[in-house]
């Protein structure tokens, strides 16, 4: 039996000898058969409807399959917004929050100078020293930022990222070298507060910073300085620059502000109720537990 | 030619109306589409042979579209919607191809 040489590509050959649909041909020869086929109007509507709707049909689905983009720029738009919107309850809330927190300090200064003024004294000095008071003055301030290439490609250079440890060494060896107050991208770092990273992001007390980091310490500037040039970290920050191309820059400033810290909230310590005081009193010793109860530990920034 | 006339109508009012696709449909548009290119270049080469028959185009058109829809969603219920989808896009495309060549034969004798 004669075989063809391409015997074993049948369904190759039927796709490509007979693209035309065998209804066609069929139909062609059934014609040739028994002359033109009988066509009733109802037969003829029929079709013309069926033909009206694939048409319909069709530019349908091209017009959705063309629009896609938009739909989706559509959905983004709408998470745009929603971020956008929350960001800026958030941003307000902050703000309530640490107006609030000031009315706080300001009403139990003012209960307190008038009855006991060396815990006023007290709580103001803890105060500045925990961070719960924004503060200002002579700050020195070294600044960390992503490398060139990391930052237009993060995924393919994340060792030439800033790291939260990087940080961690900067704000501990400022705290070293005798640091009153530390920031970092304007949020007060405490020792309530840690730096961590998560993923990508970097978090300070909770809140994202993104590079350029600038890490500010209010002090005695000019013993910031030395002491932070024979630190260890000064050797950590040559490493990052040279290795890493990480941006490493210093330099001080005259007059700069930090913020109180966010959350002066204490985590195991509660206010014990003192049976001495009558109630209207109590409210108002209750609450310098809050900011007298915070650890006045230097250099727990891990 | 009364299937031309209401094809054309149909694409017209599409164009003007421009109604919505239910999205559950959405997935299966690409590949009906495809298949309705298909028929479409059929028609036109039987039309060119002489063999053009309203009632074949408009049940082939159909037929394309609604087996190849079909194939769709039974390859995403069987997990392998995209190499089906590969497989009806190379079939198809073949056809197309081989059409449009045979039409190209016809009309310019080359």
């Amino acid at each position: 039996m004669w075989q063809r040489p391409d015997a074993s590509m049948t369904l190759l050959r039927e796709v490509t000898d007979h693209p035309l649909d065998p209804a066609y041909e069929e139909a062609a020869r059934r014609r040739e058969i028994s002359g033109a086929p009988h066509r009733t109007w109802l037969t003829q509507a029929v079709v013309f409807l069926l033909a009206v709707a694939l048409g319909l049909g069709l530019v349908a689905a091209t017009q959705v399959l063309r629009a896609p983009q938009s739909v989706r720029n559509q959905a983004r738009d709408v998470l745009i917004e929603q971020i956008t919107d929350r960001q800026t309850r958030q941003t307000e809330l902050m703000a309530a929050n640490a107006d609030l927190s000031q009315q706080v300090r300001d009403l139990t200064a003012e209960q307190l100078t008038a009855s006991d003024p060396a815990m006023t004294e007290q709580l103001q000095r803890l105060a500045l020293a925990s961070g719960v008071e924004a503060v200002s003055g002579p700050a020195y301030v070294v600044t960390l930022s992503d490398s060139a290439q990391a930052q237009e490609d993060p995924t393919t250079y994340p060792e030439e990222l800033v790291q939260a440890l990087d940080l961690q060494v900067v704000v501990n060896a400022l705290w070293q070298a005798g640091a009153e107050a530390v920031g970092v991208n304007g949020v007060r770092v405490s020792a309530s507060g840690a730096i961590r990273g998560a993923g990508s992001a970097l978090f300070v007390d909770l809140v994202p910073v993104s590079s350029p980091y600038e890490v500010v310490a209010i002090g005695p500037v000019d013993a910031m300085r030395s002491a932070m040039a024979r630190s260890s970290a000064s050797t950590h920050l040559a490493l990052l620059r040279d290795r890493y191309h990480i941006g490493v820059g210093t330099g001080t400033r005259q007059e700069e502000w930090l913020p109180g810290v966010r959350t002066t909230q204490p985590r195991f310590a509660t206010v014990v109720p003192d049976p001495a005081d009558d109630t209207g009193d109590t409210g108002q010793t209750g609450q310098t537990g809050t900011s007298g109860g915070t650890p006045t530990t230097e250099g727990g920034a891990q | 030619m009364i299937a031309v006339i209401g094809l054309a109508l149909g694409i017209v009012v599409g164009l003007v109306v421009s109604p919505d696709v239910p999205p559950a449909l959405q997935p299966y548009l690409p590949i009906a589409v495809v298949a309705a290119l298909d028929a479409l270049f059929g028609g036109v080469r039987a039309q060119l042979e002489g063999k053009f028959n309203d009632r074949v185009f408009i049940t082939s058109f159909l037929s394309n579209v609604l087996v190849a829809a079909l194939l769709v969603f039974l390859g995403d219920q069987l997990g392998v919607g995209s190499q089906l989808s590969t497989a009806v896009i190379v079939v198809l495309g073949i056809r197309i191809f081989s059409n449009a060549a045979s039409i190209r034969r016809l009309i310019f004798k080359a």
